[in-house]
């Protein structure tokens, strides 16, 4: 399945949904997506990975550098929701170190405030 | 012939050689012993009947950190990738000498040597920035002539149960180190059940989870799937196309070939080093295959290099 991604602004800054298999392919369209939120100059970057069925090392690195990026303007990069694949690739890895991998994370509430 | 000067801190590789519990004992409770008081962790990654053994001659066996994880000898990266972590910590918190002794699986202990050779030559440098004195113990009575082959050629200098030192002239550098030649596996007999020509990952990766269905345990497949794909990646970002995949299955085993007309990786540590202390993160294709539960060999031929991952038993 190819992989979708989109984005949102949540009220603790952007919220960038990941679907279907990220993989060589696709590290591309992954990196600008993250560069992009990245420039907004928000310190919480929040993937939700509930819908990524799978994800390999060339995304893996992305989505690394992208959290050590934000861990040098003191931010983090959540890593929400997890499938089972995709957290046993985190933690072989050790990547659930780099990340701050949430296995139960509320995503998107409270919604927005309008502006 | 000499004599290691007592308590000098500093990076050792050093081998010895048993054939009695005698002599084991020879070799390694000096070893502990002199660590332990010296104020020195101690690692010890033995199976059961060896830990008990030592415990039973130590005269402080608590203060010894006895790892009884089977897992940290599971792939010759995830034990790299473990002491790694450990020493980090134990440096962390004031070590200035590290002592290490464990069993690197092979046939006479229970274990398969495949992969290991690589991890010996390699322990030379790999924790270089750690203080790590590692002795290595291999009981000559059970293992076999390659495994001592290579442990003689792995390691700088040998001890004796005497607890004097030789320079040990076999030994090759990282460099210069020849490692096995992987064997062939049975199944490369037989014509491969599908055969894919410049695929993606995911048309491979799809491909073993179709083929694979059934053949071994979901979590074997699961890894043979995720290190086809890495290997695809690796071929198509670092090798040379054409890029072949090739799969067979039989007797609750699958194997996998991707070739590529390249040469392979320069590294000798290609796979091995954790890809977290290299700060572009290079490298993680072969590393994460490395860090599955399967048979990885890293092939060399005239006509290119084979990344060969197998899966079952």
């Amino acid at each position: 399945v190819a992989l979708r991604i989109s984005a949102s602004a949540a009220v603790d800054g952007p919220v960038v949904v990941l679907s279907g298999e990220a993989d060589l392919t696709t590290t591309e369209r992954l990196r600008e997506m993250l560069a992009t939120q990245l420039s907004t100059g928000a310190r919480l970057v929040t993937v939700d990975a509930s819908e990524l069925s799978f994800l390999d090392s060339a995304s893996l690195r992305v989505l690394v550098l992208a959290a050590r990026a934000l861990q040098a303007r003191h931010g983090t990069l959540v890593f929400a929701r997890p499938q089972p694949l995709v957290a046993r690739l985190l933690e072989i890895t050790g990547a659930d170190r780099l990340l701050d991998v949430q296995e139960s994370a509320e995503l998107g509430w409270p919604p927005p405030r309008p502006s | 012939m000499k004599t290691e000067p007592a308590g000098r801190p500093g990076r050792f590789h050093e081998v010895g050689f048993y054939r009695s519990d005698a002599e084991f004992g020879a070799l390694i409770v000096p070893f502990v012993e002199e660590g332990v008081t010296a104020g020195q962790p101690v690692i010890i990654g033995y199976d059961d009947r060896k830990a008990s053994l030592l415990r039973s001659w130590l005269y402080d066996p608590g203060a010894v950190a006895f790892i009884a994880d089977s897992s940290l000898y599971a792939t010759p990266a995830r034990a790299i990738a473990s002491y790694w972590q450990i020493f980090e910590r134990l440096i962390a918190a004031g070590a200035t000498q590290i002592r290490i002794a464990g069993d690197v699986p092979h046939e006479g202990n229970g274990g398969r040597f495949a992969g290991w050779d690589r991890y010996e030559s390699a322990a030379n440098t790999v924790w270089d920035r750690f203080p790590v004195w590692s002795r290595c113990l291999y009981d000559a009575s059970t293992a076999a002539p390659r495994v001592l082959d290579i442990a003689a050629r792995t390691h700088p200098r040998i001890v004796l149960p005497s607890g004097q030192y030789l320079a040990n002239r076999r030994y090759q550098d990282l460099a210069d180190f020849e490692p096995l030649p992987p064997d062939p596996d049975p199944l490369e007999r037989s014509a491969p059940a599908i055969e894919m020509s410049d695929p993606s990952a995911a048309q491979v990766r799809h491909a073993v989870t179709s083929i694979g269905g059934g053949q071994v345990p979901d979590t074997a497949l699961e890894d043979l799937v995720i290190g086809a794909g890495e290997a695809v990646s690796n071929a198509r970002q670092h090798g040379s196309l054409p890029v072949t995949a090739r799969i067979w299955t039989g007797s609750g085993r699958i194997l996998v070939h991707v070739h590529d007309t390249g040469p392979g990786p320069g590294d000798p540590l290609a796979g091995l080093v954790p890809v977290w202390t290299r700060p572009g993160l290079d490298g993680a294709e072969l590393w994460l295959m490395h860090m599955l539960d399967l048979d990885v060999a890293l092939i060399r031929s005239r006509d290119g290099f084979t990344v060969r991952l197998a899966a079952g038993t």
